[in-house]
């Protein structure tokens, strides 16, 4: 998150337009654009993205670039990284506070380093290459199933599946005990942790908080019930919305590229943070963190699929929160999907705001409305496998790593069925 | 084609108690709302352009004396009904509320879709299909080179021939109403056996009105009427007026108490989208006849109809795949209680990407579970209305009769006759966004609809992009297969998005002074 040059912002957003809506760097013209970075020959970016944010504390019309980015690898690389991809760095840097040439670029990125308090991708153990090569193992397997010769060659691919099933549910039941004695370690642990640091009240309310609607998950219904901890009723059948569809915030950029399609999508909010519900805000993330990191099996953050990456980091010492989201399909779906799924966790996130609607997201119209109105345009949106979703990414990896050795078995000797 | 199954898990928190709707209230809903007038299958759409205030006041003045209401149809109680012998209905796009004088502030609380139009870039971008030969630029009703719809006038009748009369009686009042065109004249008929052209029975799985049905099954009515509580546990947010605007109070007061001294316009009306879908049905069954030369070496018609059968996600006949994976069974023709994640999990009946599981994925939306789902699905619900227009391309029966492979031959080598035909769509909801264009947008059209890929709806998709082949994807019992790239089997050829007024909102804006 770095400040913008006073003066630049406009010129600036400009051309970070001009580079969103043309990511592969060529322009109309076949010419080179001076400001760009060349994600797309990058072998360790998932997503990335650049927005311009306001910046209150510089005044008003200030702006500051946020640069968001999900790598593999350590962070010193990525730094070289983009650096080395971007033609004339200095085209972009140059318009921000403090850069002072391509030498100190690692150094001018690190005091701009912002760190999120809790942080979501869907799978945390694969890198780029590793996700790819189970995508090409799908879609080579996929184009195969087309051809009537596929039933002769994979003629035996139903009995190998089941085997295959069979050794994996094995090994599920075997490793259930030792996974289930680890959590009961794990979680108490956690909230002694957690307590040390932000208060036992704290981490206790926002635990409840979080899971107040989420009786879906076994353990977590357990603990509703034994602590009588049950959603409130909607205070009125009336939303709190004053017309039916959200409408755009005034600072919508009109010429940043465009959003809600079916491709992925990306979502970045800023939001108020009320001052007395920073300590509980401050708890609900440290647990969303801990959830991301340590509870959440691939591709799945509390049963919901459709999100690649989420962050959420606190700004401007916890005035304002940020949240930036890669997900799959559109704008409604995935807030719908929110609210039907982790209803509670909304609330607990966003009950921090002041102007958040007064029955909390079940009032999904004036949901919808709060959250485009904080909704910050993006200007340039890069993702590595934009036709790929979470979900085909959970089958095409359970496909590789458990059936991916039979198909290649079976296909080895039919040479029309040869992995290009 | 689409549908949920009668029973849903409650809400939570409790849903609130959803009465059946009053008489006062369904003297002021229109009957195309809450009938699909089963009974008078001969219907005609006349699409109407106001040139001033005053002709389009008279015109919908007319319209109002005989517009059909959802009256109970039953005199008495114990008695039999009487069922009306034709049916008038309206409905008005934004540019005809804006020719009726509709106040700014009033249209400024509509929906942003409505506003913008079913013809408008910024609907079609969001990828209902329109695209290539369906570009809104190509439509023949409401696109941007053509006049813009005002209004849709939908006649019913029993028989062809008191449609006849209906028709010239509507003619003449139309002609009566200064500045007032009709812009397109089309005619839809059911079938008896309610088929559509491909040669499916179409229809079965409809929604129903909780307020409507007796005993309060179905979905809250909020879901189809506007000014009533919806799926979510809320009342709809409904179009309004200033209380300066309705001196005469003709519009009831909103009961939503942040609107205090504000008219409820939207109550008890619904919003309606028409599109004109042209069926190719030689290219349909063409592209079943190549697949099987090409998986079976030979044309045979019963791979063609089992292979047209997982498109659909329902045999000819109407049974659905789920319930009689292996063949047709006319016993199940109505059959529409049935879900598919204990049923039907991996789709080896009913594929995932078949029509009928995209448009009603009931209690599978993965990775949701089946309650969730069944929310989920409940949801983005829309009542059809539709009627097929234009001749058969073939007799539709020889589908129903698959052990007579001699008659079956007839859908070989079909051949186009250039005759126009496919369906006139009507749909009802009381969210076009979150409702017909949800579904539209992210179960039918999404090449990655539950964990698919390359994949859009095989029957009514936008399929055969060249930059983006679509193909469908069938699980089998032994082995998986995948079809040929789709060609597109559905062109649109029109479109609009309507407001259907209730009385009250049609008396305000006929009597409404310049």
């Amino acid at each position: 998150m770095i400040p913008v040059i006073a003066g630049e912002e406009t010129c600036l957003r400009q051309r970070l337009n001009a580079f969103g809506r043309n990511i592969k760097g060529k322009s109309r013209l076949g010419e080179r654009q001076d400001l760009h970075i060349e994600f797309t020959s990058s072998q360790s970016i998932h997503f990335a993205r650049i927005g311009l944010l306001e910046d209150p504390g510089r005044g008003p019309g200030r702006k500051r670039l946020l640069l968001a980015t999900d790598y593999d690898g350590p962070m010193d690389r990525h730094l070289e990284e983009l650096l080395s991809l971007s033609p004339k760095p200095d085209a972009l840097w140059g318009c921000c506070e403090g850069y002072t040439g391509c030498g100190g670029f690692a150094d001018f990125m690190r005091r701009h380093l912002v760190t999120p308090d809790a942080y979501f991708i869907a799978f945390r153990g694969d890198n780029l290459a590793q996700l790819q090569a189970c995508m090409s193992l799908q879609a080579w397997f996929q184009k195969c199933l087309a051809k009537p010769e596929a039933r002769d060659v994979f003629w035996a691919l139903p009995a190998l599946k089941l085997l295959a099933t069979a050794l994996h549910r094995a090994w599920t039941v075997i490793s259930m005990p030792w996974k289930c004695l680890w959590l009961s370690f794990l979680v108490p642990l956690e909230f002694i942790r957690l307590s040390r640091r932000l208060g036992v009240r704290e981490v206790y309310a926002a635990g409840r908080q979080i899971a107040k609607t989420m009786d879906r998950i076994r353990v977590i219904g357990l603990f509703n019930r034994l602590v009588g901890n049950q959603p409130m009723p909607a205070p009125s059948p009336f939303s709190q919305a004053a017309v039916p569809q959200p409408q755009p915030p005034a600072t919508h950029d009109p010429d940043s590229p465009p959003e809600n399609v079916i491709q992925q999508n990306q979502l970045t909010l800023v939001t108020d943070v009320h001052p007395d519900r920073l300590p509980r805000l401050k708890a609900v993330l440290a647990w969303v963190e801990f959830t991301a990191r340590r509870l959440s099996p691939p591709g799945s953050l509390v049963g919901i699929s459709t999100i690649h990456t989420v962050r959420w980091a606190l700004l401007d010492e916890g005035r304002r929160l940020l949240m930036v989201s890669n997900y799959d399909g559109t704008w409604e779906n995935y807030i719908d999907e929110f609210a039907e799924m982790i209803l509670s966790g909304l609330d607990a996130l966003w009950m921090s705001a002041p102007d958040y609607p007064r029955a909390g997201a079940q009032d999904v119209v004036a949901l919808k409305q709060f959250l485009r109105q904080h909704q910050v345009s993006s200007n340039v949106f890069y993702s590595a496998y934009e036709q790929t979703s979470v979900l085909n990414l959970i089958d095409d990896r359970t496909f590789a790593r458990r059936y991916g050795w039979a198909v290649r078995l079976l296909a080895k000797e039919h040479p029309g069925f040869a992995r290009p | 084609m689409s549908g949920i199954p009668k029973t849903l898990p409650p809400m939570p928190p409790e849903a609130p108690p959803d009465p059946t709707l009053s008489p006062e209230a369904r003297a002021d809903i229109q009957g195309f709302i809450t009938s699909g007038y089963k009974h008078l299958p001969e219907s005609a759409f006349y699409f109407l352009h106001f040139g001033d205030a005053a002709g389009a006041r008279d015109w919908l003045g007319l319209a109002l004396a005989d517009v059909t209401f959802a009256g109970s149809w039953r005199r008495a109680p114990g008695q039999a009904k009487e069922r009306p012998e034709v049916a008038v209905n309206v409905a008005i796009s934004k540019t005809g509320l804006e020719a009726l004088g509709l106040p700014r502030n009033c249209l400024d609380t509509f929906p942003s879709e409505f506003l913008e139009g079913a013809g408008s870039n910024s609907r079609s971008d969001l990828q209902l299909g329109d695209t290539g030969t369906s570009a809104p630029e190509t439509w023949q009703i409401g696109g941007p080179g053509t006049p813009s719809v005002d209004a849709v006038l939908i006649l019913h009748a029993k028989t062809a021939e008191s449609l006849e009369r209906l028709r010239s009686l509507w003619e003449e009042r139309i002609g009566s109403c200064h500045g007032t065109g009709v812009l397109a004249r089309e005619l839809g008929s059911r079938p008896a056996d309610s088929k559509e052209h491909f040669g499916f029975r179409d229809g079965i799985s409809q929604p129903q009105i909780k307020g409507v049905q007796r005993g309060g099954s179905g979905l809250n009515t909020g879901e189809f009427i506007l000014g009533y509580v919806n799926e979510y546990g809320y009342h709809t947010v409904n179009p309004l007026v200033s209380a300066a605007d309705d001196p005469d109070g003709l519009l009831p007061d909103s009961a939503n108490p942040i609107h205090a001294g504000r008219r409820d316009f939207g109550m008890n009306g619904t919003f309606v989208v028409y599109r004109k879908l042209a069926q190719h049905v030689a290219t349909f069954w063409r592209f079943m006849e190549a697949e099987s030369i090409r998986r079976l070496g030979v044309a045979d018609p019963m791979f063609m109809v089992r292979l047209a059968s997982k498109i659909v996600g329902r045999w000819p006949s109407g049974a659905p795949l789920t319930l009689a994976p292996e063949s047709d069974n006319p016993t199940l023709s109505n059959a529409n209680d049935f879900t598919f994640a204990k049923a039907d999990p991996v789709g080896r009946g009913c594929p995932f990407g078949s029509h009928i599981r995209r448009t009603g994925p009931r209690d599978m939306i993965r990775p949701a579970g089946p309650s969730e789902s069944l929310r989920m699905n409940a949801r983005h619900q829309i009542l059809r209305r539709g009627k097929p227009y234009g001749p058969p391309l073939f007799d539709l029966r020889v589908l129903d009769r698959i052990d007579d492979l001699q008659g079956l031959r007839a859908i070989l080598g079909l051949c186009d006759d250039g005759k126009d035909r496919g369906l006139h769509f009507f749909c009802i909801n009381a969210s076009i966004r979150s409702q017909f264009e949800f579904m539209q947008q992210v179960w039918a059209n999404n090449p990655r609809f539950n964990g698919l890929s390359g994949s859009r709806d095989p029957l009514i998709g936008d399929n055969g992009r060249p930059d983006d082949p679509s193909a469908l994807h069938i699980p089998g019992n032994n082995h998986d297969w995948r079809t040929a790239p789709l060609p597109r089997f559905v062109t649109v050829r029109g479109g609009a998005y309507l407001f259907m007024p209730g009385k009250r909102a049609m008396t305000f804006l006929a009597r409404r002074r310049a």
